[in-house]
């Protein structure tokens, strides 16, 4: 019988008890940790080398203080903007970058060419999401 | 350290960013004979300063205090807010390689001296015949000179370039450098 009367509550006042579900739902949210697998972190600092990893086909940066590390330049996926200078050693860099990164170049490997993480430059942290330079 | 513009004419206020700045008696210098002394920075990272009266031209802008000297890599063109910037209107071709020859037509180029910046390389003291053109040689320097087989396949790079003489830096163009 309670659980009838129960229902009949629940059919009357259908409207209410969904917006204080979803208020519910809403609120509970905020305290939720969420988990990002794509994290973007900043960087910046003087490039100090650029080299070319002729197998991957994009470049690995290296930059010193304040921000430093050894980020990956992608084409056409890393967004550079002005002063654009981002292919010499010389101008400050400022930018993010998402963790993770490969430089490979092509070597001689017995008689054939083979492709090994480049061996002149020290293993990338990340790959530049966007970067801004000066000139 | 580098400025957050890198022309314009006296009494600009300009922001030089970078470390190793002292709170007080920063001596910023514009070439050897120009300087601008007790400058202050309120975080050791920047420095915001006017342009002094001085003669319009190309300085190489460093940093001294009781920490040392900055880089001296870094310059600013003082202007005389009457002689046209450098512009430039078009670049050719718009790919190129190593060894190729890239022309710039603009205006605002100087009989000697035009500084080509590119994101790759610096080349310095390029004539201009007629101050509308520039040409210059894409230097080996500029891509990657390891072997690369034939059979991989090949990338290019967008190469940003801007020039620089005694009246100014010009707007930037791109072409696209295989490598």
């Amino acid at each position: 019988m309670k659980y009838m009367k129960f229902l009949n509550f629940i059919k009357r006042h259908a409207i209410i008890m969904s917006s204080l579900f979803v208020l519910l739902l809403i609120v509970t949210s905020f305290g939720l940790k969420v988990v990002s697998t794509n994290a973007i972190m900043p960087f910046g600092g003087k490039i100090q080398k650029v080299t070319y990893c002729t197998c991957s086909l994009n470049l690995a940066i290296m930059v010193g203080p304040p921000g430093p590390g050894v980020f990956t330049y992608e084409p056409g996926a890393s967004t550079i903007k002005a002063f654009y200078q981002i292919f010499r050693p010389g101008p400050w860099v400022l930018g993010s970058y998402t963790p993770g990164g490969v430089c490979t170049s092509w070597y001689i490997c017995g008689m054939y060419p083979c492709c090994l993480p480049d061996m002149t430059t020290p293993p990338p942290i990340g790959t530049i999401s966007e970067a801004g330079t000066s000139m | 350290m580098f400025p957050s513009q890198y022309s314009g004419i006296a009494g600009t206020t300009i922001t030089i960013s970078g470390a190793g700045f002292t709170s007080t008696n920063n001596t910023i210098y514009f070439g050897e004979h120009y300087a601008v002394e007790k400058a202050s920075s309120w975080n050791g990272q920047s420095i915001t300063f006017n342009i002094p009266s001085i003669p319009k031209g190309n300085y190489s802008l460093y940093v001294k205090n009781a920490r040392g000297e900055s880089n001296k890599d870094s310059f600013f063109v003082v202007t005389d807010g009457v002689t046209p910037e450098p512009k430039i209107e078009s670049i050719t071709p718009t790919s190129a390689t190593r060894g190729s020859t890239v022309t710039l037509v603009g205006s605002g180029f100087t009989a000697t001296g035009n500084i080509i910046r590119t994101g790759a390389v610096i080349v310095e003291n390029i004539p201009s015949v007629n101050g509308t053109a520039l040409s210059f040689v894409v230097p080996e320097a500029m891509t990657a000179t390891s072997t690369v087989p034939a059979s991989s396949k090949k990338a290019s790079l967008p190469v940003w370039v801007y020039v620089v003489n005694e009246n100014g830096v010009s707007n930037g163009k791109s072409f696209d450098l295989g490598f």
